[in-house]
């Protein structure tokens, strides 16, 4: 079946959407191979985004754990976050079909802000969706976006969050699909989404497989990731399944697995429909979708792309988990370690090198991705924290 | 099915337009939404369309999305079977579920296929099930002898729709209007040239739903030669307002504005 990765994926939309996916999927499968697109799409990687995103030596890190520690910098990328490589081939998309509008739903805001980046770079109109609890706990983000010229929606039904906003976006790009490209942020929504946002994120893969050659003079031991819909984990594991390397992704595990706050799909989910793809999810007896918790609104989603399920299945890839307490102090720890504020979202994946050091020997080589910077997350954290 | 394949056919030959009447299980109550569907269906509505309330229904305007979500907290699986028994107990009219795939695949596609059906479910009509995903799911309906009715929307082309036509094995739910459900005062045309093609390919009757909600807006979409339309958030509407009495009276009004083209 088309989109599928085993059993996972798929199309599970309304009919007035299967016209725009199929369009979507020619188009990029025809951008693919065109290189004039190919070569646009570069131009702005490198000058627009700033990549490659360094690879860097975490010296104080890489002694606390007995392992030689590489960040991955997406943090460093414009609009500090890996948003931007799926935004800007999504909008080079929304032109060459046509298109005069996107829009977005958003979590963290990074999304909302990339997205919005975009479409202000390409002369678009975009709408951006927002759950009404993310709207309050990033709200640096809401003006951010603003400031680059969208408008910001909030949703304030179900739980306010990612989920919702999803909806939104979805039941909005059903009454406007004929000049409007919805660029979904992660790695889920029905086929093409999954793969074609994987693809624009692969570049994370590539560019530390090609680092690591330069600093390490071959492979890193291990590689790992948070995931939330798990774009910035698909991104640097796609070029990397077909190695040796040790592959982990973090979910955040909120207050604890034991109670139901928490945003671990893949430990706790089971597979089912959401959002058109089916994959894992956190759902109850009933079949009705859970609201997920996370202190990092990029993870606060009951869903995951479908390919990690499949990846999770396999064995290829391990998923662990990270609690709200674990990030906030990964966070810490690497802001006076390395004097790098990683997003609450990246901390998650820092907190779990002590599980991978576990499973590594001396002086291995792991690579963290750091997706994004934690500038849009010191309100919360201050608030959470009761600094004034 | 034999309820729904006897019902389009005896339409068909009557020349008699028909009405598909939606209402969510278990808003407000299991019991009341049964009542208010054995109304509508002594009030003219030939096809009852009960609805499986969903967290996440994303096909869905805001009318249904607020009938779904008073009807979660008391309304799950055993809710919903017990909505349409009793629907069953009270009618003979052929019973539609309306659902979203995620609740009717959570204990397996076949065993909630072969309940609902023994409960008394002619048809299964899933929001979110493209045409590409339905092969297993119209397979095990077939098993129990229920129809998956498929879907046209204003952007519906090519091969997709002859292959839709194809696997129209009672009706067609044409989706009148780009957008979610709920009432609108302008009633697109845009269905009816894929309609149109459509009919080139199946005899199957073809409704259509999404922004009707009066015996005007239904009587215009007879004179377009539809062959009966879908009437959804209007009667949720009604519910709210007035219960299983002003369900009644608001198909009544519809039903005329259907029969009296003349
Ligand atoms: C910095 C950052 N990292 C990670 C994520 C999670 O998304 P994904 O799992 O798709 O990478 C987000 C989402 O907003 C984010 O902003």
């Amino acid at each position: 079946m088309k989109g599928r990765f085993g059993d996972y994926g798929g199309q599970y939309v309304p009919e007035t959407l299967m016209h725009a996916l199929g369009e979507l999927e020619t188009a990029f499968r025809e951008a693919s191979t065109d290189p004039g697109y190919q070569a646009q799409l570069q131009e702005l990687l490198t000058n627009y985004v700033g990549r490659p995103t360094p690879l860097t030596e975490a010296r104080r890190l890489s002694r606390q754990f007995g392992r030689r520690i590489l960040l991955k910098r997406e943090d460093l990328a414009h609009t500090g976050a890996h948003k931007i490589n799926n935004t800007l081939g999504q909008a080079l998309l929304c032109k060459r079909m046509g298109k005069r509008r996107l829009i977005a739903e958003t979590g963290a805001g990074q999304h909302g802000v990339a997205a919005a980046t975009a479409a202000a770079l390409f002369g678009l109109e975009c709408d951006v969706f927002m759950g009404s609890v993310d709207v309050e706990r990033q709200a640096l983000n809401v003006y951010r976006m603003q400031l680059l010229g969208a408008q910001v929606h909030p949703v304030s039904s179900g739980s306010g969050t990612l989920k919702d906003a999803t909806n939104a976006a979805l039941r909005e790009w059903v009454a406007t699909v004929e000049d409007t490209h919805y660029a979904i942020g992660s790695v889920v929504g029905p086929h093409p989404f999954p793969t074609m946002v994987r693809e624009f994120q692969s570049v994370i893969g590539r560019e530390v497989l090609s680092q690591c050659r330069d600093i390490l003079g071959g492979e890193p031991k291990a590689a790992i990731a948070c995931v939330g819909g798990g774009s910035n984990a698909a991104g640097l594991m796609a070029p990397l399944v077909d190695t040796d390397i040790r592959l982990y992704g973090v979910e955040a595990s909120g207050q604890g697995l034991d109670g139901l706050e928490h945003a671990a799909t893949l430990s706790r989910g089971v597979p089912g429909v959401l959002h058109g793809a089916y994959s894992y999810l956190l759902q109850d007896e009933e079949g009705q979708v859970r609201e997920a918790y996370s202190i990092s609104a990029g993870l606060d989603y009951p869903g995951v792309g479908p390919e990690h399920a499949f990846w999770r299945d396999s064995g290829r890839v391990t998923y662990l988990t990270a609690t709200d307490r674990e990030a906030l102090d990964a966070l810490h720890l690497m802001s006076r370690l390395e004097g790098i504020i990683p997003a609450l979202e990246s901390a998650h994946a820092v907190a779990r090198l002590d599980a991978v050091a576990r499973e590594t020997g001396e002086g291995d080589a792991i690579v963290v991705v750091v997706s994004g910077r934690g500038d849009k997350d010191l309100d919360a954290i201050r608030k959470r924290e009761g600094v004034a | 099915m034999s309820r729904l394949a006897d019902t389009l056919r005896e339409a068909g030959q009557a020349r008699r337009a028909l009405l598909m009447a939606y209402l969510c299980a278990g808003d407000p109550s299991p019991v009341q939404s049964a009542q208010a569907l054995v109304a509508a269906a002594e009030a003219g509505a030939d096809i009852l369309e009960i609805g499986w309330p969903f967290s996440d229904p994303v096909a869905d305007g805001p009318v249904i999305q607020a009938a779904s979500q008073r009807a979660l907290p008391h309304t799950g699986r055993a809710e919903v079977l017990e909505v349409v028994r009793q629907v069953r107990a009270g009618s003979q009219a052929p019973i539609a579920l309306l659902g979203y795939c995620n609740p009717i695949l959570r204990h397996g596609l076949q065993e909630t296929v072969r309940d609902l059906a023994s409960a008394g479910v002619d048809a299964l009509v899933v929001a979110d099930l493209a045409f590409e995903e339905t092969a297993p799911w119209r397979e095990a309906c077939q098993a129990q002898g229920m129809s998956v009715v498929p879907f046209i929307a204003p952007t519906t082309q090519g091969p997709r729709l002859e292959a839709i036509a194809a696997a129209a094995d009672s009706f067609v739910y044409a989706v009148a209007l780009l957008g979610v459900t709920g009432q609108r005062l302008e009633q697109s045309a845009s269905i009816l040239p894929v309609v149109a093609r459509l009919r080139q390919h199946t005899a199957a009757p073809v409704l259509a739903g999404f922004g009707i909600g009066d015996g005007e807006q239904a009587a215009l979409w007879r004179q377009r030669g539809l062959d009966g339309v879908i009437v959804g958030s209007a009667l949720v509407q009604a519910m709210v307002e007035g219960g299983a009495q002003a369900v009644g009276a608001k198909v009544r009004a519809i039903r005329s504005g259907l029969d009296n083209l003349g």
